[in-house]
């Protein structure tokens, strides 16, 4: 069924199709439609499971590791300074291996206090043991949510997926919304496993040794890396039963590319018009969306960028003292590389500022004349010479 | 399984499960700081002279345990209905809730406690326990102190008494309107069903000996007073018309209906002046004035009660000294007076009154009443070898109850101790500990200061009584810097209420101020920080983010050292600075 959504209720309905029994989720800008939405699902009965109102993020978090760990669903969502708040349960989660799935609606972090959209809530969060995903459009969102229940109830670790605010949360698009028997063929019903047994209560996250935390470390690393046939087999599933699917990356025009833009998120769709005008221009500039930090395509951008001359890295985040984040991490990943391309690093649509089109191509010009690589990234700012 | 041992259950190979009580990781280990639950004393108890457990006694009175809260003070002093009316409260000027808004009313709070609540005598006192007898020579506050805290400590006491009633200037001195004689008898009630024997109407020196009472007695404790008023020393004194303050306050308080004329002049600034003024204004003197050497900062009656002596249209004509008393026929016609200005502090420490030159006036007068001081009348200790000092004062050895004979104590105003009821009793009570010491080898010194509160006037008699039982860290007085009140409303101050209108009070004797409402006093009950006493209000327990604060009865709550960080949020968080930062485990 087609219908006008905006990103926020996409997901929600996404969250009802994956019969999600627990939501434990307090409110925030720009996520609060999805809490919203799913209130008003538990109030008509449309949505199979329960809505807890928490006090905290934190709390919310905590109590979907508790729901998992009995056998139960469990959806959250948050954004900035909620999913800030919720650090420490992060780390518990995963810990604790429960398939939680969040959505984290990127918003700006304080302070200045701002609204706009901007990665870097989410992608502090790195090393917190989560998969994350970042979606470039709403129908991606629906479809990644859907696929994130079946990817974290195999692996048991948490998904994390993440969207533009205002420009995926709030903008209204087409939206395919699968029938639930689709669904339902897609994700088992009952597939997370019951650990916890309330009727002979344990101590979770207790203390171990050093070695033996070293061994839960070490196991749970491997099954991260066990993820990856697991997303790509239930990317493959999907395609198959509900006709749409997306890779960890997405190259587009990549094969004879001069200069290929790394993008994330919401930006993909404005640069993929600008990459088009490009080659219309003559240009042979080509396009590599990611959309998996988390375990991070080190295998897939290798091939994708290994016959690449240049490489522009586009930002929606800034790590101070360093550079954009997803600069750092394919600069990591093309190391390894006999012939590694120069990479330019760009910052720009920090806190949802304006990315057009027009700028999107001067980037990709301007790191087509590189002649060496730059050790700091470039800040992109309307009306300002860069 | 034993409770130390750890289990770790890999119910999936993917994270750990535990059965066994967490109980068995001391995650305290590692730090160094600890907090600690030791009760401390508040400041007004460290300013009361009778060392009242204050802040205690509202602790009990604000979970409703009024007759709880009466013992705690009656652990200190047998006289609380009448402290509570006519004390000078110092602890109010340094109650700790001065700094955020007003003192707490806790003057107000011990006469209610006293008025509303049970005293049980029977069954706590051990009465005749200990075969020591003692006399008290007086029934005055300091005589009625030392006999109940001698009483309780097991010594059988008897008092001798020259006056027809006991309580000596409490029953004589103080008139009904400020201290209903029924309150004061119910209180030597008390004293009475402890066990001590109270003898009225024997003379110590013309109806019995004092050698003969030291035979009978173990120890004597004379504590008589300051009965005899001072003479003005004026010309004129003599005439019918003049009288003494304390023999006008006491024929009052016989019954006898001193006349007294239209225009009245009090002498003295003290309170049997305010007093003496009073009565007199209440015996239909219209024209009632208290002539005062120095200015009104000087008057040693409590500034209350010479507000009172305004309300009640008494003139107060201050920096004027009386030079003779003039009559007319035999009769009192006036006084002249001079004027004075205050010069440079004399020996009291206060300013000199001077007389301007020339600045005589007459102030026409139908009555004079002098109220200038008083002295005892204790010369039948010259017998025993004890020696009266300049002021006719009973010696005592320097800084101690006792006299330079063994077993002769003395105490209260007689003894040069201040005098202010509170002073008395508390004299009296140092009186009953020195004698307990006395009696049974102890060294009084060290008692005094190993009970002494704070570095104030005052021991604990109750600590002296249960030395392992009481914990109260007496010498730690709670500063209002360490208390949190982020959590506390500002509240007025309820004083107590006028019982009548004041023109309505000149008409009667009966008590001018009421008692605190049951509502108003709740209000000043909730008011009080109880500082340095534990009220279990449980912020430690709940607030502590370890579970390192446990329960332990009557000892308050323990630290559970093994599991506590050292956050200090339990002592942040305590009002009363019970909890504190400590040295290590």
């Amino acid at each position: 069924m087609r219908q006008l959504l905006a990103g926020n209720y996409a997901v929600a309905e996404a969250v009802r199709l994956a019969r999600v029994q627990l939501v434990a989720a307090y409110p925030i800008t720009p996520q609060t439609p999805i809490y919203e939405r799913l209130s008003d699902m538990e109030n008509d009965g449309t949505l199979g499971g329960i809505m807890m109102r928490t006090e905290s993020e934190h709390s919310a978090m905590a109590a979907c590791i508790s729901a998992s760990l009995t056998g139960v669903r469990t959806f959250t969502a948050t954004a900035s300074q909620g999913l800030a708040l919720m650090h420490e349960m992060l780390h518990f989660a995963s810990g604790n291996r429960v398939p939680v799935v969040m959505c984290n609606v990127n918003r700006v972090v304080a302070v200045p206090w701002a609204f706009g959209s901007d990665q870097s809530d989410s992608l502090s969060q790195r090393d917190t043991g989560w998969l994350q995903f970042y979606c470039e459009d709403a129908q991606e969102a629906l479809d990644t949510v859907i696929q994130a229940y079946r990817i974290a109830e195999q692996a048991l670790l948490p998904v994390m997926v993440a969207i533009d605010g205002f420009f995926t949360s709030h903008f209204i698009e087409p939206i395919e919304i699968p029938d639930q028997a689709s669904v339902d063929a897609f994700l088992p019903r009952f597939a997370i496993p019951t650990r916890f047994d309330i009727e002979d209560p344990a101590y979770v996250s207790n203390v171990v040794n050093p070695e033996q935390y070293m061994g839960y470390r070490q196991r749970s690393f491997a099954d991260m890396e066990g993820t990856r046939p697991i997303i790509e087999k239930a990317n493959e599933e999907y395609r198959e039963l509900l006709g749409r699917g997306y890779g960890v990356i997405e190259a587009v025009h990549t094969d004879d590319a001069e200069i290929v833009l790394v993008t994330s998120g919401a930006m993909t769709s404005t640069a993929r018009v600008a990459i088009e005008a490009l080659r219309a221009g003559g240009v042979h500039a080509g396009l590599l969306k990611m959309k998996a930090l988390r375990p991070f395509p080190t295998g897939e951008v290798q091939e994708v960028l290994k016959h690449v001359p240049r490489v522009a890295v586009l930002d929606r985040n800034i790590s101070l003292g360093k550079e954009g984040i997803w600069c750092q991490e394919l600069k990591a990943a093309l190391y390894p590389l006999p012939r590694r391309p120069l990479i330019t690093g760009y910052i720009a649509g920090i806190c949802g500022a304006d990315v057009s089109p027009d700028m999107i191509e001067q980037m990709v010009m301007r790191a087509l004349g590189a002649r060496e690589a730059e050790a700091l990234p470039t800040w992109v700012r309307r009306g300002e010479t860069w | 399984m034993s409770r130390s041992e750890i289990t770790i259950q890999d119910i999936e190979p993917l994270i750990p499960f535990s059965r066994a009580s967490t109980e068995s990781f001391l995650t305290g280990r590692w730090s160094g700081r600890k907090p600690a639950w030791v009760e401390k004393t508040s400041p007004c108890r460290e300013a009361c002279p009778v060392g009242n457990d204050i802040a205690r006694a509202f602790s009990y009175a604000s979970k409703g345990l009024i007759d709880e809260a009466l013992r705690v003070y009656r652990e200190e002093n047998p006289l609380p209905g009448v402290c509570g009316r006519v004390c000078y409260h110092p602890c109010e000027g340094e109650c700790n809730r001065r700094h955020f808004d007003e003192a707490i009313n806790i003057r107000g709070f011990e006469r209610f406690l006293a008025d509303k609540g049970r005293v049980a005598v029977e069954g706590r006192v051990p009465g005749g326990a200990r075969r020591e007898e003692v006399a008290v020579i007086g029934s005055g506050p300091a005589g009625l102190s030392a006999a109940f805290h001698l009483a309780r400590r097991g010594y059988g006491v008897t008092i001798f008494e020259a006056l027809p009633e006991p309580g000596g200037m409490l029953m004589y001195g103080i008139p009904e309107y400020r201290l209903p004689k029924a309150v004061l008898r119910r209180e030597i009630g008390y004293i009475r069903r402890m066990g001590v024997e109270i003898r009225t109407g024997v003379r110590v020196g013309r109806d019995a000996s004092l050698a003969d009472i030291r035979k009978a007695h173990r120890a004597v404790f004379a504590a008589v007073g300051a009965h005899a008023g001072k003479r003005l020393a004026l010309e004129g004194e003599e005439l019918s018309c003049v009288m003494e303050g304390i023999m006008f306050l006491r024929s009052m308080a016989q019954g006898e209906r001193t006349e007294v004329g239209r225009r009245v002049a009090v002498i003295g600034g003290g309170n049997t002046a305010v007093d003496c003024a009073r009565t007199a204004r209440r015996l239909g003197g219209e024209e009632v004035r208290i002539v005062y050497r120095r200015s009104r900062a000087e008057m040693p009656a409590l500034a209350e009660d010479v507000a009172s002596v305004e309300r009640e249209g008494i003139f107060l004509d201050l920096l004027a000294a009386p030079r003779r008393v003039i009559s007319r026929n035999g009769r009192v016609s006036g006084i002249e007076c001079i004027r004075m200005e205050l010069g440079p502090p004399d020996a009291s420490g206060r300013p000199e009154p001077l007389p301007v030159r020339g600045s005589e006036f007459i102030v026409p007068v139908d009555t004079v009443i002098a109220a200038v001081g008083q002295t005892p009348e204790a010369d039948f200790v010259r017998e025993s070898g004890v020696r009266l000092d300049g002021r006719g004062m009973i010696e005592r050895l320097p800084g101690t109850a006792a006299t330079a004979i063994e077993g002769l104590f003395a105490g209260g105003d007689g003894a040069g101790a201040r005098a202010f009821v509170a002073d008395a009793i508390a004299s009296g009570k140092m009186g009953a500990m020195a004698i307990a010491c006395f009696l049974e080898g102890k060294d009084w010194r060290k008692e005094l200061e190993s009970h002494r509160i704070g570095k104030g006037p005052s021991f604990s008699f109750h600590h002296f009584m249960h030395p392992g039982e009481d914990r109260v860290d007496l010498k730690h007085v709670v500063p209002y810097e360490s208390l949190n009140t982020t959590c506390v409303p500002y509240a007025d101050r309820s004083d107590n209420p006028p019982r009548m209108r004041p023109e309505r009070g000149i008409e009667t004797f009966k008590e001018v101020s009421a008692g605190l409402s049951p509502g108003l006093m709740e209000a000043e009950i909730s008011r009080c920080f109880k500082c340095g006493t534990c009220t279990r209000c449980d912020l430690c327990f709940l607030l502590c983010p370890d579970i390192s604060i446990g329960k332990a009865g009557n000892r308050g709550y323990e630290v559970k050292v093994d599991y506590c960080k050292g956050c200090g949020m339990c002592a942040s968080a305590c009002p009363g600075q019970v909890i504190e930062m400590g040295g290590g485990r």
